[in-house]
């Protein structure tokens, strides 16, 4: 082969005139300035740049895990080499460190992935009004600049307002945008109970705390004294990570017996070595009332004491007729209901067991033991409140508690035990202050229930209160930070309603599925990539992080889209965005506080001084505090030691037990109620469902009872199996969700009982289609013993891939199976939840880490 | 060295220029109605760099080349299914198909910002080059390479014009290295995933006429060294 030189050398004058003809042309295009190319800088900022050292940062871990660990990153000029986890002090169970799971320690992928939002975006068909509004969710999109995509919002906004009015804008949520669209003149809420259930605001009426901003349960040390400690329907080493299981483990080892009742045999049940009760979604309320009904059959002050009668007469109204509360018709009493006296039907655990599915003799025994034990735990978490109508259930779980006393005493606690809160209840013990930024109101008051919110968009109506229908028109829907298409029931109605309306935008990191329905998407900076924040958890600790990396391409904070868009609109910017970034995280600091160390009231925790507030360049007085802020952002964590016997410990209702009339609850009797009319006007007043004073039952929409077409003669219909919906270790609910190396390690199929999976010819690991009245969805099957037959296990949280063509997702998205059914106090009852599972015909899953690309024409 | 080994070093210098310049062009950002006249007007595909010398070049060339003489790029349809064709595969904000950043490669888990980055950074920092975005996007995306390759080429011309023949050496052998340590390391995964991935014949021949010019460039970039030094 000859020399390429020699090739050269040989060109004719043509080809010679051809390379400098098309050098000169080529060179002559100019790059339209989006990407740039490289440029030169001098020696000094060249060397600048090279010589910068690796440092640890603490790094937010922000997500909605129902955990809080702390993160670190080493860090070179914004490029994270690798993260850690806690390692600012010795490990132990008083004092444990806070330690990440395989989500937090993924934290850079989620940050750093290629599939980031990068540039503002918008749906290639869109157009004034909305364009071909069909092909939202499958069209193509084209790159815009910042200035342009704020422009379409900008003006978007003004003419809708102009043809509809504030009534026609929805904000899906984020705060930051809510602001604008406020200074705007309003737009339509949004509310719901969430992850709470009906959990969320009933408990507040009769007497008990909802289990996130305030607890009913006693602190981690102090559970070391139960004795019996029943876990109802939580699974915290799934859905609480951090230390809350280790906390259980510790009670443990201190010798309670666990008792957990679920529709599965959890990985908390293993840990903890605990007797597994497994029970039906939807149907605690049942058994509850059949455990009720032993403690009443079978107490015997003298010779089977099971019921604290003491505690009843002096804390609680509404159990039976001597204990009324006045105007109240003494026939409602709990006690009457269970024995059936005055509708005949007497609430036994054989009643009970026909419902629930939990054997009779459990019911009982658990009942028993728990009247017996002298200090046992009852706890709870959310999820059998995730249920339809079941706005009385958690009343019902405070009666069994008040029933045996167990509550405040040591040892002795009744409640909700999730999340940040679980197992170590109490008011926090160290805290950030505000940010200083006022809040600005929304003038529409118009705000539409999830349950239902879909619904409302597609058909121009909503329920607005106790016999209260309202006409709606949306035509504007604005994501800020949220997830509500994804995570909110009745997805298939939520995309239709996506594609109704005249302009969707959405802030987001990824395309989400928020998103992927959107005309325009922007770009919205992580965590890390903002000036720095705080993080709450457990009551005993406060994480101060701060930035990693400049913001990624062109992706902006929320608050500046925000800002912008006001400007844009002919706003007062400032006031949406009235303090800078800096004097922000500032103020949270001087504002932070700490517990004083004998336990009464809070005192500074951070020691700031003139040069710090120079340094930082912001307004603020000196003061004196528990640590200095230098020390503080080194560590990035601020947590409380503790140690038995310390000043810092909570038994919930201690002084309310002590003398109930010196320190009553913030109930309208001041007592726990077991009849509660506040709880009945509440329900009512939402005007979906309405319940009785006292904790009746009340079968659920969607719950065990729906599987059947005759109940009396037991024929199954067309939806036979409960499902439920698990926190999944691969997500904090969708966050996460497109990480490859969580995929892999947690692949998300559907668990399905070896005794279903049988019936319907199923093998382990074959693709199933499972369908219900709503949608369908396609998994792998997991064939599971530790699943209750009748129920099937579809973890919350994955992200929907519809294919448009058959309408089946092939996520496993959960919420493709839900629909929009509001009960009650406006709950989105995700376990109630019915369908069929079948053996997949088509072409099976791969796994989810190996998915081909997403190509979607 | 004769002046005709010196005419000759400077026009393949010259050549890898070009080379370099059309691809940096293709995959720095979305086709420009310019670029694609360009490339339509001056028959350029027909005479790429090295088409003669290398297959994939020339089978990539001849994709684009018969692309652009039977579809009417120019037009609002066809110019918008090229336009999207880049943006899909590139930009978002769908699931990249072929991620243009070295890293994504390198890391196995798709990410950006990865130790790679740092590595192509601190090179383009010895010559005093940093992506004009700097630090918000990744310097180890393919159009920064490319043209980080093209400046160095750039001045190695400029070197042996004014017979700096050491300094040429030197840039050349830069170039060597970071074509072997960097662009080899990844350019035949993500070329292959363009190829398998594109709709347009204009990104699969482009594809290719990448591939096959990473892979002849090692050889070119050899003669040129060898000579310089004879």
């Amino acid at each position: 082969m000859k020399g390429f030189i020699e090739k050269a050398l040989n060109y004719q004058l043509e080809r010679r005139t051809f390379l400098k003809a098309s050098a000169a042309t080529v060179a002559g295009l100019t790059l339209t300035g989006c990407s740039g190319g490289l440029q030169a800088v001098s020696d000094a900022v060249a060397k600048d740049i090279a010589s910068k050292e690796e440092e640890w940062i603490t790094a937010a871990c922000w997500h909605n895990c129902g955990g809080r660990c702390l993160n670190k990153a080493l860090v070179v000029d914004g490029v994270v080499v690798r993260q850690k986890t806690d390692d600012t002090h010795e490990d132990s169970p008083d004092y444990p460190q806070q330690r990440g799971c395989a989500r937090g320690r993924s934290q850079r992928k989620q940050v750093f992935g290629v599939d980031r939002l990068k540039y503002p975006m918008k749906r290639k068909n869109w157009a004034p009004g909305g364009g071909d509004k069909e092909l939202r969710g499958k069209d193509q999109w084209v790159r815009i600049s910042w200035d342009e995509a704020l422009d379409i919002v900008a003006k978007e906004f003004i003419r809708i307002k102009e043809k509809y009015g504030n009534r026609a804008f929805f904000q899906g949520g984020g705060g930051e945008i809510a602001r604008t669209m406020g200074l705007l003149g309003g737009y339509v809420s949004n509310w719901g109970t969430t992850s709470w259930g009906s959990w969320r605001w009933g408990p507040e009426k009769f007497g008990m705390a909802e289990g996130f901003f305030a607890h009913s349960i006693n602190d981690r040390i102090d559970l070391r004294n139960s004795e019996l400690i029943v876990i109802w329907g939580a699974n915290p080493a799934w859905s609480a990570g951090g230390s809350p299981t280790y906390h259980y483990l510790q009670a443990k080892k201190a010798g309670a017996r666990f008792v957990v009742i679920d529709p599965s045999f959890t990985d908390t049940s293993e840990i903890l070595e605990a007797e597994w009760i497994p029970i039906r979604p939807g149907t605690d309320h049942a058994m509850l009332l059949g455990m009720a009904y032993t403690l009443i059959t079978e107490d015997d002050p003298v010779k089977n004491p099971l019921i604290d009668w003491e505690f009843l007469n002096k804390c609680v109204v509404g159990f039976d007729a001597e204990h009324m509360p006045e105007g109240a018709n003494p026939e409602d009493n709990l006690k009457d209901y269970i024995l059936g006296t005055y509708d005949g039907i007497p609430k036994t655990p054989e009643w009970a067991s026909e419902i629930c599915g939990v054997e009779v003799r459990a019911i009982r025994k658990l009942a028993r033991e728990i009247g017996y034990t002298k200090r046992a735990a009852l706890f709870t978490g959310w999820a059998p409140g995730r249920t339809h109508s079941s706005d009385s259930m958690p009343q019902m779980f405070m009666a069994l508690g008040a029933m045996t006393g167990q509550m405040g005493l040591s040892g002795k606690m009744t409640g909700v035990s999730c999340h940040f809160g679980t197992a170590n209840g109490g008011p926090r013990l160290v805290t950030n202050g505000g940010n200083g930024v006022p809040g600005i109101k929304n003038p529409v008051s118009d705000t539409l229930n999830h349950a239902q919110m879909w619904d409302a968009i597609l058909t121009g109506k909503y329920t607005a209160g106790y016999n209260d229908v309202r006409d709606i028109n949306i035509q504007l829907i604005y994501h800020g930070g949220n997830a509500v298409l994804q995570t909110r029931e009745g997805m298939t109605k939520g995309i239709e309603a996506h594609r109704k309306v005249e302009f969707v935008v959405s802030n987001s990191h990824f395309l989400t599925t928020n998103s992927k329905y959107a005309d325009v998407v922007l770009p919205a900076t992580t965590e890390w990539e903002r000036e720095g924040g705080f993080l709450t958890g457990n009551r005993e600790i406060l994480i101060f992080y701060t930035k990693i990396t400049e913001p990624l391409y062109e992706a902006k904070d929320d608050i500046w889209i925000a800002k912008e868009l006001a400007a844009k609109l002919g706003l007062d910017a400032d006031a949406v965005d009235p303090i800078s970034a800096k004097q922000k995280l500032f103020n949270q600091l001087a504002g932070a506080t700490i517990i004083k160390e004998n336990g009464n009231g809070m005192e500074k925790l951070v020691t700031i001084t003139s040069s710090d507030i120079a340094q930082w360049g912001v307004k603020g007085e000196p003061q004196h505090g528990r640590i200095t802020l230098k020390e503080f952002k080194e560590k990035g964590m601020y947590q409380v030691p503790r140690k038995p016997k310390d000043n810092y410990g909570f038994i919930a209702y201690e002084q309310f037990r002590k003398d109930p009339a010196a320190n009553p609850l913030n109930t309208e009797t001041g007592k726990l109620e077991i009849y509660c009319k506040g709880l009945m006007e509440l329900i009512k007043s939402k005007g979906f469902t309405e319940i009785k004073p006292i904790p009746t039952y009340n079968p659920p929409v969607k719950g065990y009872e729906a599987t059947f077409s005759d109940w009396e003669k037991k024929v199954k219909g067309e939806y036979p199996l409960q499902v439920i919906n698990p926190h999944y270790m691969r997500r904090s609910h969708s966050i996460f969700d497109n990480i490859s190396w969580l995929r892999e390690a947690f692949p998300n199929p559907v668990f399905v009982s070896v005794k279903d999976a049988k019936e319907r010819g199923i093998k382990h690991g074959e693709t199933v289609l499972i369908t219900s009245e709503y949608g369908k969805t396609l998994r792998m099957a997991y064939l599971t013993e530790t699943l209750m037959p009748g129920i099937v296990g579809l973890p919350h949280g994955a992200w929907a891939e519809i294919d448009e063509k058959t309408g089946i997702d092939k996520a496993g998205a959960d919420n493709v199976l839900t629909g929009q059914i509001p009960t009650g106090q406006g709950i989105s009852g995700w376990n109630t939840c019915i369908c069929q599972v079948e053996k997949w015909t088509g072409e099976s899953l791969t796994p989810d880490h190996k998915w081909p690309q997403r190509i979607i024409f | 060295m004769t002046d005709k080994k010196l005419e000759g070093i400077k026009l393949l210098l010259e050549e890898r220029m070009l080379a370099y310049d059309i691809l940096r062009l293709a995959y720095v950002e979305e086709p420009s109605r310019e670029f694609v006249k360009t490339l339509l007007n001056d028959k350029l595909m027909n005479s790429f760099p090295f088409i003669e010398e290398e297959e994939e070049i020339s089978a990539g060339c001849r994709e684009i080349s018969e692309y652009l003489t039977n579809t009417d790029v120019l037009e609002e349809s066809q110019y918008q299914k090229l336009h999207w064709d880049y943006t899909k595969m590139f930009i978002g904000p769908y699931e990249l198909i072929a991620p243009p950043w070295e890293s994504a490669y390198t890391s196995k888990e798709r990410l950006l910002f990865q130790e790679t980055t740092l590595q192509v950074r601190n090179t383009y920092l010895k010559y005093n080059f940093i992506p004009r975005h700097y630090p918000h996007e990744a310097d180890d995306h393919i159009g920064l390479e490319l043209d980080y390759l093209y400046q160095l080429t750039k001045q190695t011309l400029e070197a042996g014009e004014k017979n700096k023949i050491q300094r040429a050496i030197q840039l050349l052998e830069e170039q060597n290295n970071f074509i072997k340590e960097h662009l080899q390391i990844w350019i035949s995964e993500f070329t292959e995933k363009i190829i398998n991935g594109a709709e347009t014949p204009f990104y699969r021949g482009m594809a290719k006429v990448l591939k096959g010019f990473i892979i002849i460039e090692p050889l070119i970039i050899k003669e040129l060294i060898e000579t310089l030094k004879s």
